[in-house]
């Protein structure tokens, strides 16, 4: 047993990041401004837990998401990222269904900077479709972050039907080997141990532990599957349970200075564009 | 003094429990400083005799009674629940753990009621999960089904001599919601390991609409990692007296301290 705390989180002596958080728009109303205040609670969130860079993706990003849609919701992450140079930075989300998904990656990733391509629930992440997107991010060396789950239960199976989960990964994966992909919250409230099924022989998929279930053997579970090198700290807005679930993991420190944060500088590190 | 109000010795029948025995739970509790914890037995969450699982408790639990208070699990639709009742009574078992979506009943059954009085007569908490995992990683043969805090302040408010522990639970954070007034005028507590302390603050909303005193500290071990719930109380913006409280002091006060265990010298 071992149990780490905030304090060997603020000795790490790099950035501590989380690869996948939420900012939102005010009055929740997508046309909308950034919520200025959430936006300024995220940094002091992440003082109290000694997290030093937010990775952002605007909340809204559920339903059909035409491209005025996600291109105002990039706009709010640019907002965010903007107003906090130094600890946030943006990813861009697409309905990679949409015909100008590509344009607004492309101006996006490539012409402001965002770290690379978020998904959500719109498409599975093997649907032919989505194949120039993976491609393109191969070819940029830039990471594509997927919204993921298996869920058992009936409501969230009919509300997210094209929800993808590990085996979607995996096959996009064997499809395109050099996109690294990031499965989203393996915490995330489906079966966690169905995932790491999937996850053993998909080297290419990475996975953030954000997420409200805090299982008590999940890292160590899946610091055995697959190893800790493709694991990403994340809260997904789960602050303290994905912290805790970090602190608690049976990890060594260079694993555990990987997972939060080292593993992610690297693969923002294979940036070629 | 800490005190976890949700802890679990057993197994689970869907999934691996590592820290499961007595001697386990404790090296943890230790660790951080857990002075005691309010066990009930996983076992009993899906045995159809849910006893059984209180008999294994009480043998796990023996030779630590100074550490742990026992929820005793009781069906009111299985037989001879009375019976049952009075056993984990004789064995000093401190609290009552009830699971009406696992167990097949309602808390406004006139069974359910009977045994709510007898256990509030015997001085004992009622306490109700209101999951035993998240419904989204639900094994096949699990439920979906989750307690709502409406039933159980209905519960509360028709048995207005019981105390109620709500553990598992989320508040409401509607601040000018009716269910507020409800909740002040009943004995409801509400155990804090799914809440937040960053963010939507969830655990200070509750302290400032439910006040400090209803507000208790659980880990939910050894289903969940424990240092979500410390976190939490490390990010709490609030007094160290209400801390203090919410650590320990609340559910010292609901079990009925002094303890009833002579070999405890606190």
């Amino acid at each position: 047993m071992r149990y780490r705390t905030i304090e060997d989180v603020k000795r790490l002596g790099h950035p501590v990041i989380d690869c996948h958080m939420h900012v939102r728009s005010e009055r929740g109303d997508p046309a909308g401004g950034l919520d200025i205040r959430h936006c300024d609670q995220i940094i002091e969130a992440n003082a109290k837990l000694g997290i030093t860079l937010s990775c952002v993706i605007d909340l809204n990003v559920t339903g059909p998401q035409p491209y005025e849609m996600f291109h105002r919701a990039n706009d709010r992450a640019a907002a965010a990222a903007a107003r906090h140079p130094n600890h946030m930075r943006a990813w861009c989300f697409v309905n990679p269904g949409d015909p100008r998904a590509m344009e607004e990656i492309e101006q996006r990733v490539r012409d402001e900077n965002f770290i690379g391509v978020k998904l959500y629930n719109q498409h599975r992440l093997d649907d032919p479709m989505l194949d120039p997107i993976l491609d393109r991010c191969a070819v940029w060396g830039v990471p594509v972050l997927s919204h993921a789950g298996r869920p058992n239960d009936a409501e969230t199976r009919a509300r997210q039907p094209k929800i993808s989960d590990a085996s979607h990964f995996a096959a996009a994966a064997r499809k395109h080997p050099g996109t690294m992909i990031i499965e989203a919250h393996l915490g995330g409230g489906g079966d966690w141990e169905w995932a790491l099924k999937y996850l053993r022989d998909a080297p290419s998929v990475y996975v953030d532990i954000a997420g409200s279930v805090v299982d008590e053997d999940m890292m160590d579970r899946t610091v055995a599957a697959i190893g800790a090198e493709r694991l990403l700290f994340a809260t997904d807005m789960t602050y303290e349970g994905s912290m805790a679930k970090a602190l608690d993991a049976e990890l060594s420190n260079e694993e555990f200075s990987g997972l939060m944060g080292r593993n992610f500088q690297r693969i923002l590190a294979r940036r070629a564009i | 003094m800490i005190i976890d109000v949700n802890a679990f010795l057993g197994h689970y029948a869907f999934r691996r429990l590592r820290h499961n025995r007595a001697s386990e739970l404790l090296a943890i509790m230790d660790h951080f400083g857990i002075v005691r914890a309010c066990v009930a037995s996983a076992d009993a969450i899906l045995y159809r005799d849910s006893h059984m699982g209180n008999v294994l408790l009480r043998e796990e639990t023996l030779p630590h009674s100074e550490r742990f208070w026992c929820y005793a699990t009781i069906n009111p639709a299985y037989a001879e629940w009375r019976h049952d009742l009075r056993q984990c009574l004789a064995w000093g078992f401190k609290g009552l753990r009830l699971y009406p979506k696992h167990h097949g009943y309602s808390l406004q059954d006139p069974e359910t009621a009977r045994l709510i009085e007898a256990a509030a007569e015997a001085g004992l908490p009622v306490s109700i999960p209101v999951r035993v995992e998240d419904p989204r990683q639900r094994h096949w043969l699990d439920i979906e089904a989750t307690v709502s805090i409406e039933e159980v302040l209905a519960a509360a408010e028709r048995h207005r001599i019981a105390t109620f522990i709500l553990t598992e639970s989320v508040p409401p954070l509607q601040p000018d919601a009716a269910i507020w007034a409800r909740m002040r005028r009943v004995n409801l507590y509400l155990e804090m390991s799914r809440m937040t302390a960053v963010m939507e603050n969830s655990i200070g909303f509750l302290i400032q609409h439910l006040g400090e005193d209803r507000v208790l500290f659980g880990t939910g071990l050894p289903f969940k990692t424990p240092s979500a719930s410390f976190l939490k109380m490390l990010a709490l913006d609030a007094p160290d007296e209400a801390k203090r409280k919410v650590f320990g002091e609340n559910t010292r006060h609901i079990f009925g301290e002094p303890p009833r265990y002579p070999q405890n010298k606190e």
